[in-house]
């Protein structure tokens, strides 16, 4: 843990020189139990550290020193403990029975930053745990919220305000040389000091027929007496409170350097947009239809948002598939203002506007979009724009429409950012878009929280702390995700290959273990299978060599970098709509925001190393709720094929850890019944070993992965200063042409699928 | 691959059966041995031998069997199996020349004594005054428990806590191989880990077999402590019994809490629940449990909800424990965590039967109780461990010319018995099937082509 941190601050030192992401100090806090002994078990013993409670059986949670949480989840009060405990604490693991929480200085600050006040977030932990509370956690929590909440950025009547509550925050504030520049000094300069009502916004869409708490549940009668007030205080947030708050203005210009200065002092500013008050920036045209309906998680989320009547910047976590575009609309529709959306792919632009144009009354003038291919004219009416990151952040020349474009989105002030699968954002280039384009409030939505470079914890100062997070596998029961069938496949190495691969020290026994000829029939077996049961399979697979060659083996259509977005379109929508094209292979290209709601099987065949977020995203693919819900068992399948001894292993058990810890279970398939009995490719020695020479003939770069510039990194950046000669490319930002790599540019030929027949 | 030997548990009449003959006659004269060991008969078996029990010659066979009408074949089998291996009947020539059947006359008496009464008491005439402060069933419960997990506590900890297990004890352990002792400290073994994750009563049943093997070393008479055993499986459970000529071997089962007995020089003393039960354990599982305690989730978590040094010492065993609360403990199953447990010898289905049978009530609400990846899982890191097979051959060198190793090469690749081969060191293994083919075939062809 520390050494990660330290790695991540030594970073930070290399770049400091450039803009840094300031972190507050009070952020880089952990919790440790140093000085707690160890068992004869080598565990960590808490028994001399904290006493049990006598009626501990009636309270639902053990709390450890190092701010671990276990939550019983058969508890009688584990639904209002829950509902706490996803404000203030990171959710670890969520399976059955035991659900394991993490308080964590971020997750700290965001309940702060949804109301919750630190006396009440020591008092109620320390009344739902089972034991006393540990030394060191109370203070921790006062550590961590003591600042944070404190001051609000607040944007009202078109004026910047730094608002607090406390008077003595208020005089440290005034007393910093740098805000003290940065206020406001020909009018207003006084401190004014007015009564806000923090009334909550009712979201009265017509969604009264699911409420999430219908009635208040009855006082459970074995919990003890001091829990009664907790219970009895859920969702009081709602409840209209009158406060006193005092605020002063600041210049715009000054903005950045306020919150960067914020930061350093310790006091992070929360950023609220007071939409209702803002009487400069016109409300627009857009309300959410009658027949549109909320789910309770959704509702939620959104009230964790709007929770004092302002909208908050932040981030909602929600699965794939559990309809975090209808989150999106809601918040657009409620702001009612202007409204930017971002999104990764010209794919999920079109889904975004379909989108809006499904959930909310707008006219189609007022929804423009900005994608390489396709460039709406923007007016004054404009509602809501939809583009892509790399569109926004791209830094080259670009072409005069696309120069037009931006221009209208750095000039515009928008009341609403909405960005899309926002664990992306931490990509270098991407954080400009955060920079440039005005926005007055921030929200983020993604289903996978977690990176493997540990950058997600910046996301928390650079659009605001997670507001929500569903749990995936409540939304499974309650039917509104698919239940997925996770299974890991064990390909046996065929010797010819294993010999090469363990001879192999290059690159390419990635290549080797991908196309190895147990694997391509395991994966024609379960195409066969799944398309006698009529359901609808994507193939992914890293490995763009591989990709090519099992789809032209099998005879289906694929999609990956290179392949046009209007030839993207029709694959896509042969797929929806057409009984006779059933399986589709996709490259990484598909990792994000690609919505097959008729996809029910998943089969991958060649993944990122052990990046948990593309297992989470692959499977999102399959997740939306599918037709016959209850009637199976199991409504969709996710299957991962690995070559048995090899790397893959390893990395497949890396990679499921996210899933696991969200309470997926992936069973092993040591063989498929019945494989022998079908007649499929590579049956014979001769045929494999044909196979493998092509493997041997295989350059390096066929084994790399490919390269989509929307994961970020620098080596993509390099590619968009290399020139192809299409007349495409020197538009500017069509991405598509920018990821053509060497080796498949002159193999041009294009396998078309015959949708005809 | 470091198992170990396996623990089996024979039951009452594999034991039995294994005595010496003279063991056995001397054995069944004691009533008491007599009734336990007919109660453990099949049913069909106990007919039988009631039917026979006062007929006082030979009885012909093939009549037998008639009587047997309703009863299928294979139970029939069963019974007469049984009743001649433990020597409860032997077959002898009638006049007719045809088989008959005759009880052991020693088992005869003792069951028809025990059935129908007479003979001596079996305390003897011992006139007891009555406890002053009568022990209750609840005390002599948890005195048994208590002292039972004294001694596997023992087992699990590697400190020789000597006040814990008297020599006597720690010695049989040692010898039957469930500890190993380094200096002063001993180590469990891969048989003690099997035995820990047993049933109480299976157990206590192993032990005492291991206990009578060896009673002879300190000085015990097998049959009187056999008998004595039976006895007590007779006794009821609260009342005080002499002890009579059996002290020695009674404080042995007082300090492993069979027996409750105030001072050691006390007179008499209390059988307890494990004393009276545990021979059920020989003939067939009994499935007492206490509440189960363990949650295991699908992440490889697993919780247990005990204080009981014991469960969570057995817990630790498979899994790595993380954090410990009075009452809760919290721990991971690893690969690494698991693969220990297999190489001490114990095997997934056992670490799995032990989950299973203590799994917390939440965890019973889902079938299967185990998350089916858990129990893959498990059995998928003990295949790990033998994926590799080995096969005998036999190794073919220092041919002395290409010609000579290529002829045979060949004529061994076409019986289809080469394992290996490198042609450029001239190396050839066979599989033992072949091997006397190609011996034969090398040895003609050396005679027809040789000097």
């Amino acid at each position: 843990m520390t050494g990660k941190r330290a790695r991540r601050e030594a970073e930070g030192d290399g770049e400091s020189s450039k803009k840094k992401i300031a972190i507050p100090n009070s952020a880089k806090q952990s919790l440790q139990a140093f000085d707690t002994p160890h068992d004869e078990y080598g565990a960590r013993d808490y028994r001399n550290e904290v006493k049990m409670k006598p009626d501990h059986k009636t309270r639902p949670l053990f709390l450890t020193s190092d701010g671990h949480i276990f939550l019983e989840s058969f508890s009688p009060i584990y639904k209002q403990a829950h509902d706490f405990l996803i404000a203030i604490a990171e959710p670890i693991c969520r399976p059955v029975n035991i659900h394991e929480y993490r308080l964590t200085p971020y997750s700290l600050y965001a309940a702060v930053s949804v109301g919750l006040q630190t006396d009440d977030i020591v008092k109620y932990l320390s009344q739902l745990s089972k034991t006393t509370m540990p030394a060191g956690v109370e203070d921790f929590v006062r550590l961590c919220t003591s600042s944070y909440g404190k001051v609000k950025l607040v944007l009202k009547h078109n004026k910047y305000f730094l608002e607090t509550a406390h008077l003595d925050v208020l005089q440290c504030l005034l007393k910093d040389p740098v805000l003290a520049a940065a206020r406001e000094t020909d009018v207003g300069s006084a401190v004014l000091e007015e009564k806000i009502s923090t009334k909550a916004h009712v979201f009265s869409t017509n969604n009264t027929a699911i409420t999430d708490n219908p009635a208040q549940p009855a006082p459970t009668p074995d919990a003890p007496d001091d829990l009664q007030e907790f219970l009895d205080k859920e969702d009081e947030e709602e409840e209209a409170t009158e406060s006193k708050v005092m605020s002063f203005q600041i210049k715009q210009k000054e903005i950045e350097n306020v919150q960067r200065r914020c930061i350093e002092i310790d006091y992070p500013l929360l950023a609220e947009y007071d939409f209702k008050n803002d009487t400069v920036n016109p409300n627009v045209d857009m309300t959410l239809k009658p027949t549109t309906v909320l789910r309770p998680y959704q509702e939620k989320s959104l009230r964790k948002m709007f929770g004092n009547g302002r909208a908050r910047s932040g981030i909602i976590v929600l699965p794939c598939g559990a309809g975090k575009t209808l989150v999106g609309v809601t918040t657009a529709c409620t702001v009612r203002k202007k409204c930017l959306v971002l999104c990764t792919s010209a794919v999920a632009v079109e889904q975004w506007k379909s989108q809006f144009k499904l959930w909310a009354n707008i006219d189609d003038r007022l929804i423009v979009r900005f994608t390489s291919s396709t460039k709406d004219k923007p007016d004054q009416n404009t509602a809501v724009a939809i583009s892509t990151y790399s569109m926004v952040s791209f830094t080259s020349k670009r072409s005069y429409e696309a120069e037009k474009s931006m221009e209208f989105i750095n000039g515009t002030e928008w009341g609403l950012l909405l960005l899309d699968e926002v664990h992306t954002i931490p990509a270098k280039q991407f954080r400009r878009v955060l920079t440039e384009v005005r926005a007055h409030c921030k929200l983020g939505l993604t289903a996978t929280l977690v990176r493997e470079d540990d950058k997600i914890a910046d996301l928390n100062f650079l659009i605001g702390p997670k507001l929500y997070e569903a749990n995936w596998m409540e939304l499974q029961s309650a039917g509104f995700i698919a239940r997925v069938h996770c299974s890991e496949v064990w390909c046996p190495m065929s010797p010819e290959f294993y010999r090469e691969y363990l001879s192999i020290r290059s690159r390419k026994r990635k290549l080797l273990y991908t196309m190895n000829p147990n694997k391509f029939r395991a994966c024609e077996f379960l195409i066969k299978y799944h398309e006698q049961r009529a359901d609808k399979i994507i193939v992914f697979s890293d490995n763009v060599f591989a990709l090519r060659h099992y789809a032209i083996k099998l005879n289906k259509p694929f999609i990956d970098g290179p392949t046009h977005q209007t030839e993207r379109m029709r694959i896509l929508q042969n797929f929806k709509f057409n009984p006779l094209l059933c399986t589709v292979f996709i490259s990484k290209v598909g990792d994000n925001s690609f919505d097959l709601p008729e996809a029910n099987v998943l089969i991958q065949i060649s993944s990122h190393g052990g990046s948990r977020r593309q297992e989470a995203q692959r499977l999102g693919r399959i997740l939306r709720a599918k037709k016959n819900m209850m009637s199976e068992e199991y409504n969709a399948f996710f299957y991962t094929l690995v070559s048995q001894d090899t790397q893959e292993m390893y990395y497949s058990n890396k990679r499921q850890r996210f899933l696991v810890n969200q309470g997926y279970s992936f069973k092993v398939i040591n063989r498929l019944e019945g494989m022998d009995q079908q007649d499929l490719h590579y049956s014979t020695k001769a045929e494999q070993a044909e196979l493998l020479q092509k493997v041997l003939a295989a350059t390096d770069a066929d084994a790399d992965t490919e390269e989509v510039p929307v994961e970020g990194t620098a080596r993509a950046k390099q590619k968009f200063v290399r020139k192809h000669g299409e007349s495409s490319a020197l538009s500017g930002a069509d991405l598509d042409c920018h990821t053509w790599n060497t080796t498949n540019r002159n193999e041009n030929i294009r396998f078309l699928p015959s949708l005809d027949d | 691959m470091g198992g170990g030997e396996k623990v089996k548990i024979r039951n009452i009449h594999e034991y039995i059966q294994k005595l010496p003959q003279t063991t056995q006659d001397r054995l069944y004269t004691h009533p008491a041995t007599c009734l336990a060991l007919f109660r453990s008969l099949t049913e069909t078996a106990q007919q039988y031998v009631m039917r026979l029990l006062f007929i006082g010659q030979p009885f012909a066979l093939n009549k037998l069997t008639s009587w047997a009408v309703n009863v299928r074949e294979k139970a029939n089998l069963d019974a007469t199996k049984q009743l001649k291996s433990v020597r409860l009947w032997s077959v002898v020539k009638l006049d007719n020349g045809t088989d008959g059947v005759t009880l052991h006359p020693n088992f005869r008496k003792g069951l028809t004594t025990a059935l129908c009464g007479g003979g001596m008491s079996w305390y003897g005439n011992h006139q007891l005054e009555p406890d002053k402060k009568p022990k209750t069933v609840e005390f002599l419960d948890s005195y048994a428990q208590e002292r039972w997990e004294c001694l596997l506590q023992y087992m699990v900890q590697g400190n020789s806590d000597s006040d814990k297990v008297s020599p006597d004890i720690a010695n049989l352990l040692l010898q039957s191989g469930m500890i190993n002792k380094h200096g002063s400290e001993h180590a469990i073994t891969s048989t003690g880990f099997q035995f820990l994750l047993l049933n109480t009563s299976s157990q206590i049943w192993y032990f005492m077999l291991k206990y009578l093997d060896k009673c002879d070393t300190i000085g015990l008479n097998l049959t009187t402590c056999l008998a004595f055993i039976f006895q007590l499986s007779f006794s009821t459970l609260g009342k005080v019994y002499p002890i009579g000529s059996h002290a020695t071997f009674v404080q042995h089962l007082r300090q492993i809490g069979l027996v409750y007995q105030r001072k050691h020089t006390s007179p008499w003393f209390y059988p307890t629940r494990h004393a009276i039960d545990f021979l059920s354990a020989g003939s067939n599982k009994s499935a007492e449990r206490k509440e189960g305690f363990i949650v295991v989730e699908t992440n490889f978590r697993i919780y247990a909800y005990t204080s009981n040094e014991l469960d969570i010492a057995l817990v630790a065993l498979f899994a790595e424990t993380l954090h410990r609360f009075e009452g809760f403990v919290v721990g991971h199953i690893t690969r690494e965590s698991v693969q220990m447990a297999l190489q001490n010898g114990i095997s997934a289905k056992q670490i799995l039967d032990f989950l299973e049978s203590h799994a917390h009530p939440q965890m019973l609400k889902c079938k299967p109780t185990i998350p089916p990846t858990i129990t893959d899982q498990m059995y998928l890191w003990e295949m790990e461990r033998s994926r590799l097979s080995t096969e005998e051959g036999v190794l073919y060198s220092q041919f002395l010319s290409d010609a000579d190793f290529k002829v045979v090469h060949e004529y061994a690749q076409n019986i289809g018995c080469v394992q290996w081969s490198n042609v450029q060191k001239r190396l050839l293994v066979v599989n033992k099937k072949g091997h006397g083919d190609v011996k034969k075939y090398w040895k003609q062809y050396k005679k027809e082509h040789g000097e």
